[in-house]
């Protein structure tokens, strides 16, 4: 494991994301809303730039009810989906929303001196 | 035992009643109407038989000769003829299911006929068909287009000896099974404990996806295929198993091989649209799994590990029952299973019986 400097933290504002190329891996680095996730950028099923995918949150539903309809809503984890297919991913783990079995590399980001680093 | 080493349970063999037999069965003014109405053709009175592309029998040649002389002897379809068909069949106890009530999803309108067809049917085979000391069972089809009388009649009869399930005809129901209009049915079913059987019908499969297929392979190769394929897709996807996870949930007549490709289909789909169903928490072949198969009409392939990879695909020969389907024109016989080579002997038991007995109780 090595910690990779990435930018200045004044560089990733909330609500941006950055794509970077390290060891020969693309990666992408998130800041949502002052916190920061960094996520590989091929996507496990066929490679796709999922890190420039949409970032939203994971639609739930409760059974509220015998014939009533089910109440979807939106919990409070964060999901990146990949926008070749769809696939989604927790954002935090990378561990894919409809099987656990398959997930996306993450790592871990921290800062020291205003500088961004990646574990990687 | 009869004519095989094993105890063997059809779960899925039909009872060809004409409604002559169920008039007496019907309130009035259904009674009078049923008797008064025109044509010799019995299934007639009611309108509600499908009329299909061709003949059953492929013009004459498939031949029930003994069957023939079964009804010769008991004077028509009745219920003196069964211990005749089980004997034939070689089974010890049989699964008798309404010729007639798989044509429900015909009836479309706001009309009583599915749920006047459904009682007096079930009052009809309590009354003079079922006789559990013998092994002779049967299942309430369920009128699905009224759910209430549904329930209604769930909760008159489950605690019948002989009322073994509830069936649902799958050809046609609009919405599909999953829609929440259904969920009363399979509370009720769930607190009852009474399996709910999805069965393939000939009802309305001329018309499924698009008319004017001309023979009649056509329509039954897709038709009963179709039929169950689009209710386990809406079953599952909608998540009835989550909402009533005691529930158990049986599909007959469409064969083995489609069940690992509706398996594979939609996990594919699940893992890019997994949002669309949010009620699932685990992948849609997981549930599959956990619902049973009837095994008829049993494809068989040349190379015989293939139907050996589709049985373990689906989660092996716990989740199959034997079901003959006689006396309908594709049955199979016991020795469908009883032959197969890459079963071994208790999973051919399984099949033959142990199944039924886990999800029936018989
Ligand atoms: S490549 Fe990412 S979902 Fe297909």
């Amino acid at each position: 494991m090595t910690q990779v400097p990435i930018c200045d933290v004044t560089e990733l504002p909330p609500g941006e994301r950055k794509i970077v190329e390290l060891e020969g891996k693309s990666i992408g680095i998130f800041n949502i809303d002052g916190t920061y996730y960094a996520a590989s950028n091929t996507c496990p099923h066929r490679g796709g730039p999922v890190c420039t995918g949409r970032i939203g949150h994971e639609l739930l539903a409760d059974f509220v009810g015998v014939g009533l309809r089910v109440k979807e809503h939106f919990g409070p984890n964060l999901v990146l989906a990949c926008p070749w297919h769809g696939w989604e991913f927790n954002l935090e783990t990378g561990v894919h929303l409809g099987d656990s079995r398959i997930s996306l590399p993450v790592y871990e980001v921290t800062i020291h001196d205003k500088t961004l680093f990646i574990e990687i | 035992m009869g004519k095989y080493k094993y105890r063997v349970v059809d779960s899925d063999a039909h009872y060809m009643e004409g409604l002559d037999q169920l008039v007496d069965y019907f309130p009035e003014p259904w009674k009078s109407r049923m008797i008064g109405s025109s044509g010799k053709d019995k299934a007639s009175i009611a309108g509600i038989y499908p009329i299909s592309t061709g003949d059953r029998s492929v013009f004459g040649r498939i031949q029930r000769d003994e069957f023939t002389e079964m009804q010769r002897n008991a004077g028509g379809f009745t219920p003196e003829i069964i211990p005749d068909v089980m004997e034939f069949l070689g089974v010890d106890a049989i699964n008798m299911l309404s010729q007639k009530m798989l044509t429900f999803s015909r009836i479309k309108g706001d009309d009583p006929r599915a749920t006047l067809l459904a009682n007096a049917y079930t009052d009809y085979m309590l009354d003079k068909v079922v006789n559990p000391d013998e092994g002779i069972y049967t299942m309430a089809p369920l009128p699905f287009q009224e759910p209430k009388e549904a329930v209604e009649l769930i909760d008159r009869v489950s605690h019948e000896k002989g009322i073994i399930g509830g069936c649902f005809a799958t050809a046609g129901p609009e919405p599909p099974f999953g829609n929440r209009k259904y969920d009363p049915i399979y509370e009720a079913a769930e607190a009852n404990n009474l399996p709910i059987v999805f069965h393939a019908g000939g009802g309305g499969i001329d018309e499924f996806v698009n008319a004017g297929y001309e023979k009649f392979i056509e329509t039954h190769v897709l038709g009963f295929l179709m039929a169950n394929q689009s209710q386990i897709t809406s079953l599952v996807i909608q998540g009835i198993p989550e909402k009533f996870p005691n529930l158990k949930i049986v599909f007959q007549e469409s064969g083995v091989f489609w069940i690992p490709l509706m398996m594979h289909r939609l996990d594919t789909e699940y893992l890019k649209r997994q949002s669309e169903a949010p009620l699932l928490t685990k992948k849609p072949s997981e549930y599959i799994k956990d619902m049973y198969f009837g095994i008829q009409p049993l494809e068989v392939p040349e190379d015989l590990s293939y139907l050996r990879q589709v049985i373990d695909m689906i989660g092996g020969t716990d989740r199959l029952l034997y079901a003959s389907d006689y006396p309908h024109w594709d049955y199979d016989p016991p020795s469908a299973i009883t032959d197969l080579s890459i079963l071994s002997e208790d999973e051919k038991q399984r099949v033959l019986a142990g199944t039924a007995h886990e999800v029936f109780g018989i």
